[in-house]
This record gives C-alpha cells, structure tokens and sequence, in this order.
C-alpha cells in the first residue's frame, strides 16, 4: 500500500530517530505493530498537516493497517521517491494560505490566532514551523466558529494534496 | 475532518506532557495517549526540547555508579528517598 511520510533531514525518523534505508531498500519492524510504538508508520494524505518534517517521501508500506484514521502501521516499508516539491518554498506557501484562509471576518480571539498565523507564517520553512502556523489556523477557525478545528484541518489537507499533487502520486 | 487528529478539547498541553514525560519514555503509555504526545510535539518545539535534555540527562545520570558518589552525596540521597517513600 501507498502512502506518505515526513522525515528529518537524512531520512530520519522524526520520533524514534531511525534512519530509513535508501529509496527501494525495506525497513523491516523488529516488533509486532503497534500504533505509536513498533512497526513502520505512514500517513495517508488527510493527516499531512499535523506531522509535517523537512522531507516528504511517497512510501510503500507492506501489511499495512490504518490503526487510527489517517495513519497507517505495517510490518514493512520502503521509500519510493522523494516529493520534490515540498521545500522551505512551499512550506511557506501552506503557511500563507493556512493563515489567510483564517483571516476573514475573525474578530477576538480567533483574530489574534489568525493573526500569530500570520505574522509566523512569513518565516515558516519545511519543518515544525509550518506545522505551528497550521496549527494556529485551525485554532483560529476554532475560536471564529466552535467545531471548526477539523473541517479546517481538512482545508489544509486538501491545499496540500492539491500544490503537491499528492492525490495523483497514489 | 482531519482523521485520526486530537480535537481542541482532548489535546494535550505542555503541562501535561511534563507530567506523563516519564511513561512516554519507558514506553507504558497506550498508544492513543502516545499519539496525543507526539501529536503536540510535532508543532511544539519547546517541548522536543525539553524531551531532549531529559534524554540526555537520563544518558548522562544513567552512566553513575556507586562508587563515583561521595560518601555524603550517596547519604543525601538514601535520605531523600527514604523520605520519599514514606510520604
């Protein structure tokens, strides 16, 4: 099964540390999957904007189980190609278009959100930063109109889907 | 909604985190709290931060044997922790 991953610089896992093998090389699990614990984790598209790292890779994953919505654990993966696309340049290119997604008509304190969106948005590159500026437009959306945290979420999914043609690649 | 995502309402602060640091690192906690976890540290550098220096202080301390304490050090903390499992 096809799926995504982000990793630190090097192919390094941004959580447990492991450096992946090179593109086509397989990562075996030492242990019975488990979610958050063992096994090789990848995301399907849908949960892009709330793991996002340095390098974004389309992966293979071999006995592959979607343990909790969006994020797949199996016995096995590999690394297929690199998504070139996804740099410092389009890491702030999601980070404006998250933050301006939430400017419209915010007032209290989804406009300060929205606001510190902004503003950190000018200076997010393709790391945790761009995660925080999504992570505080969705708050914003949030504090606009209560519930709108995950539809929000989901916007950014489908932005990212969309610029890196993600969709397509699986 | 994003799937598989923590709402506002269940997320975990960096409070809570400092809190359940030890059961993340020793591997006791259950997955969907490990999620949480890892969830906030995804956006939080603060708290990879703070997950680093207690890594790095458990590396550090783990490397000490008895022997490297002094008498009154190794006293000290005996009594520290007679104390503290009598509370």
């Amino acid at each position: 099964m096809e799926a995504f991953k982000f990793l630190r610089p090097g192919r390094v896992a941004p959580f447990t540390g492991v450096r992946w093998p090179a593109a086509g090389d397989w990562l075996e699990a030492e242990q019975p999957v488990e979610l958050c614990r063992s096994g090789v984790h990848a995301l399907l598209p849908e949960a892009l904007p709330v793991w996002i790292a340095e390098e974004l890779w389309r992966v293979e994953l071999d006995g592959a189980e979607e343990l909790v919505p969006g994020i797949l654990v199996g016995s096995r993966g590999r690394l297929l190609a690199r998504v070139e696309d996804w740099n410092d340049a389009t890491a702030r290119e999601f980070a404006r278009a998250c933050a301006a997604h939430v400017q419209v008509g915010t007032a209290g304190r989804a406009a300060e959100y929205a606001g510190d969106a902004a503003t950190s948005a000018e200076t997010a590159t393709a790391d945790a930063s761009a995660t925080t500026v999504a992570y505080m437009a969705a708050h914003a959306a949030e504090a606009a109109s209560p519930g709108s945290f995950a539809e929000e979420r989901s916007w950014q999914a489908r932005w990212l889907a969309g610029r890196l043609a993600l969709d397509a690649a699986i | 909604m994003t799937r598989g995502e923590t709402t506002p309402s269940n997320e975990l602060t960096c409070r809570e985190l400092v809190e359940v640091v030890t059961e993340y690192l020793e591997g006791t906690m259950e997955p969907e709290d490990r999620l949480r976890f890892e969830e906030h540290l995804a956006f939080c550098t603060w708290c990879v931060d703070y997950l680093d220096q207690v890594r790095e202080t458990i590396r550090v301390t783990g490397a000490l044997k008895e022997e490297h304490l002094t008498p009154k050090t190794r006293d000290d903390l005996l009594k520290v922790f007679r104390n503290w499992k009598s509370v």
